[in-house]
């Protein structure tokens, strides 16, 4: 059971954190919080590593056992069911988004013409094949192809350096509002807080309490990244014209000339967001896969893999009409959902664990 | 609307075959069976009022 260890949570954690960020977050955080999105960047990672300690000490309980399968005991049954469900519909639902930004992008940028069902078809096929094949070929896939990843993510503020505009960098001090900083730190909070939901399979990971550590590491070097791509795409455009790009961090890329070889450096960003978005997608399937098999006693998730996959793949079709109501969903409503379920659920099983707690101990002074 | 059913339909007659391979009982087959075709009927009304009615709506009228 115990087959995920520390290194693949930051492999995992910190590969999907900085892709989703660079690839679809700068754009919503540069049209909402303008220049305080330097500062909401680094603040809300962190903050969100602190508020899921809730949902490592509720899983401490019975550290050999799923919370989806003891929680009733915490929290009452009918309250577990619905908060659960939520999980696993919330865990369908932010699938099917990333999912739907990654055909979008692929479609707009790379395989223009192409019918968007082919895209998606192949490409769920391949995420209905790790997901079945469980959770260690998800965390070994992101083990794989981390360090290219990172590699490649490092290098490129170095490549793009000659871009900034140094003229903007007093603006990051001088242009800090509240209202701004308040808006990007829901949407860091709500992005970053998605590192709760790996306390929802703590039996399989192989040193728990070290986890939390290697998630502090995973938000880090994320954060590192972030802010770096952030800072290099918002001195060079500033934040009105990156709000207007849907993908900042590929025209910016595209400004880079590697030499006669390979003109500019994007398809190499392609590469990358494409793998990295592979594993998240995958996780994301499999936690609801599991979530729903747990749910209904059938404790093996591999029959509910494909059927998930199939409807999430139908659902990031008809999620939006339009790219307008992507981004709507993404930077407003979609942040509201996952805070709840990342941080308020666990936040009241933790109060059901420390009355729980509290009733025991009431009993054995009395007997 | 037609491929999404012949799609669960593969997917029905596959899991059905592979928990029999397993040897998984009755009961556990068909808690399977029922949320793949709950799932096929969700896809099929989502897809069917996909204009009138989508999950960004949904969101909308709820929160």
């Amino acid at each position: 059971m115990r087959k995920i260890t520390a290194l693949q949570v930051f492999t995992l954690y910190s590969l999907s954190m900085y892709t989703t960020f660079t690839a679809f977050l700068i754009n919503p955080l540069a049209s909402n919080s303008k220049y305080s999105s330097l500062l909401a960047s680094l603040i809300g990672p962190i903050l969100a590593w602190i508020l899921i300690y809730p949902a490592l000490k509720v899983t401490k309980a019975k550290p050999d056992q799923f919370i989806i399968v003891y929680g009733h005991e915490l929290v009452g049954k009918w309250l577990h069911i619905i908060c659960m469900l939520m999980i696993v519909i919330v865990n369908l639902v932010l699938g099917a988004t990333t999912l739907r930004q990654m055909s979008d992008f692929l479609l707009t940028e790379y395989l223009i013409g192409t019918p968007s069902w082919a895209v998606l078809l192949l490409f769920s096929l391949t995420v209905a094949y790790a997901v079945y094949s469980g959770i260690s070929t998800i965390f070994r896939a992101s083990q794989g192809i981390f360090l290219l990843s990172a590699l490649a993510y490092l290098l490129i503020p170095i490549f793009a350096s000659s871009e900034v505009n140094a003229a903007m960098i007093p603006a990051f001090f001088t242009h800090l509002d509240m209202k701004h900083f308040g808006d990007g730190l829901y949407l860091n909070l709500a992005m970053f807080g998605e590192i709760a939901f790996l306390f929802l399979l703590r039996p399989y990971l192989k040193t728990p309490d070290k986890s939390y550590r290697s998630l502090l590491g995973a938000v880090l070097f994320a954060v590192f990244i972030n802010l770096t791509h952030l800072f290099l795409v918002l001195t060079s455009f500033g934040p009105e014209v990156t709000s207007n790009m849907s993908y900042p961090d590929l025209e910016l890329i595209a400004f880079i000339q590697t030499g006669s070889f390979l003109q500019t450096g994007d398809p190499i960003l392609i590469i990358l967001w494409l793998t990295s978005l592979f594993v998240k997608i995958c996780f994301t399937l499999f936690m609801s896969a599991i979530g729903l098999a747990q749910l209904v006693k059938v404790m093996d998730h591999r029959p509910f893999a494909l059927p998930v996959t199939a409807f999430t793949t139908m659902l990031s079709i008809i999620l939006v009409r339009t790219q307008v109501e992507l981004n709507e969903l993404v930077s407003g409503k979609l942040p509201g959902l996952l805070i709840v379920c990342e941080i308020v659920i666990p936040i009241i099983y933790w109060i059901g664990l420390f009355i729980r707690n509290l009733t025991h101990k009431h009993k054995e002074q009395r007997t | 609307m037609v491929w999404i059913g012949l799609i669960f339909t593969v997917i029905i007659i596959f899991n059905w075959f592979e928990q029999r391979k397993q040897q998984a009982d009755l009961k556990k087959r068909f808690i399977v069976l029922s949320i793949t075709i709950t799932f096929l009927i969700l896809s099929e009304l989502l897809y069917a009022f996909k204009d009138q009615f989508n999950v960004f709506q949904m969101l909308e009228g709820v929160l």
